[in-house]
């Protein structure tokens, strides 16, 4: 592996830790989703500073060139980190979806009732608790009644969520 | 058997006033709710100015998130069935009667208001793209569905229920290929469309072809995978 490589390497490292702190600091990422960040920047770290590691990590597996190792590994790892990123915009896609239509049925006038309208109850929401997704915004539109907000402090710290989702 | 109308509507301020007017004057023992999906114009105003049953949605779902909607009013207001009548006035609700009678008579799940059952299908690309949807829905489910693309489809409760908690529930061939398969009672009942009546339909050119595209893939290969659970 060329020094090139490794300094190249080292460099994505310190500004993928320095984003991900200055992120971190200003509360726009959760910290569950800053780990993967954190371990990523950590694997670049060890890869450029004792590349020894990694070429025979490369000879093991039967990639000749330690270069063609490096990038083969960061890709499978990137498609991974797609490939849940998809997963999880579709379903808040969903989310966003049945909040919608919840927010405009709630917001209808009451009707006189239909003659033996055997209502089902209440609204099943989909799977998974709501309020766990939204943290970015401190006027969450769904929160229950009695959750308390965290206090004047605002949104540096919300709650992690209970769900094991994700 | 009450039935409730449907009626996703998005920028359709020159037609919605017309399209209810139609079906409470024709088809007065239908009930109705207007689905505003999130319009940039006066649709929902117009709504609010005329008294109809409305469901304003605060952002732009889509058809599917629109239809959906509505479907999950039909079901809390414990309807017997929920049609589709696009807010364009290109369904004409005199239909719904057929397909109502449909629906009973054979004791459908979802009765399809077909254009191809009494009238041959055109050329045309439109028309290929149809032939093409019926051809794979006869693939892969054995059902022979005429106008797999038709909007106006006519839910019994049980499959409104469904249609309205799950996701993946558009209203599209692709959901009603996927029902068929998994044993759910689809007919088709003969009705006359009209074209729309004002402004531009959401379909052009590329976007069809997107569509045509998500919907072979999804009747062909996605739909195999799929694993269908009520919700209630």
């Amino acid at each position: 592996m060329s020094i090139f490589l490794q300094i190249l390497l080292l460099a994505a490292c310190l500004l993928t830790f320095f984003f991900l702190v200055r992120r971190i600091r200003t509360a726009h990422v959760q910290i569950r989703d800053a780990v993967f960040w954190i371990g990523l920047s950590v694997l670049l770290l060890v890869v450029s500073l004792v590349p020894r590691w990694v070429e025979r990590l490369a000879l093991l597996v039967g990639v000749v060139d330690t270069t063609n190792f490096v990038f083969l590994v960061v890709i499978f790892i990137l498609l991974v980190k797609l490939f849940n990123t998809s997963v999880q915009l579709s379903r808040l896609d969903s989310r966003l979806n049945h909040l919608a239509q919840q927010i405009a049925l709630a917001a209808m006038p009451e009707e006189p009732a239909r003659p033996e309208s055997a209502a089902p109850a209440a609204f099943p929401l989909p799977a998974g608790p709501l309020q766990s997704q939204d943290q970015t915004s401190p006027g969450s539109l769904v929160r229950p009644a009695d959750a308390p907000r965290p206090e004047g402090t605002a949104p540096a710290q919300p709650p992690q969520p209970a769900g094991g989702e994700g | 058997m009450e039935i409730l109308a449907i009626i996703p509507a998005h920028n359709e301020a020159q037609n919605i006033e017309a399209v209810v007017d139609e079906l409470v004057r024709v088809a007065p023992e239908v009930g109705y709710v207007v689905v505003n999906d999130g319009s940039a114009d006066d649709t929902a105003a117009i709504c609010r100015r005329r008294g109809y049953h409305l469901i304003d949605l605060p952002l732009n779902l889509g058809l599917a998130g629109a239809v959906q909607a509505g479907l999950q009013y039909a079901s809390r207001r414990g309807y017997d069935a929920a049609v589709q009548l696009d807010g364009d006035g290109q369904h004409d609700p005199r239909c719904i009667g057929v397909l109502s009678q449909a629906m009973a008579g054979q004791g459908a799940d979802i009765v399809i208001a077909s254009r191809f059952l009494e009238a041959k299908k055109g050329r045309g690309l439109r028309m290929a793209g149809s032939r093409l949807l019926s051809l794979l829905i006869r693939l892969t489910t054995g059902a022979k569905i005429t106008d797999p693309t038709s909007g106006m489809r006519l839910f019994s409760k049980a499959m409104a229920d469904e249609f309205a908690w799950n996701i993946n529930y558009g209203p599209e061939p692709d959901t009603v290929a996927y029902l068929i398969r998994s044993g759910a009672k689809v007919v088709e009942a003969p009705a006359a469309m009209r074209p729309r009546q004002h402004g531009e339909s959401y379909l052009n050119a590329l976007r069809s072809l997107a569509y045509m595209l998500n919907m072979c893939v999804s009747i062909v290969f996605i739909q195999w995978f799929r694993k269908r659970e009520a919700r209630r």
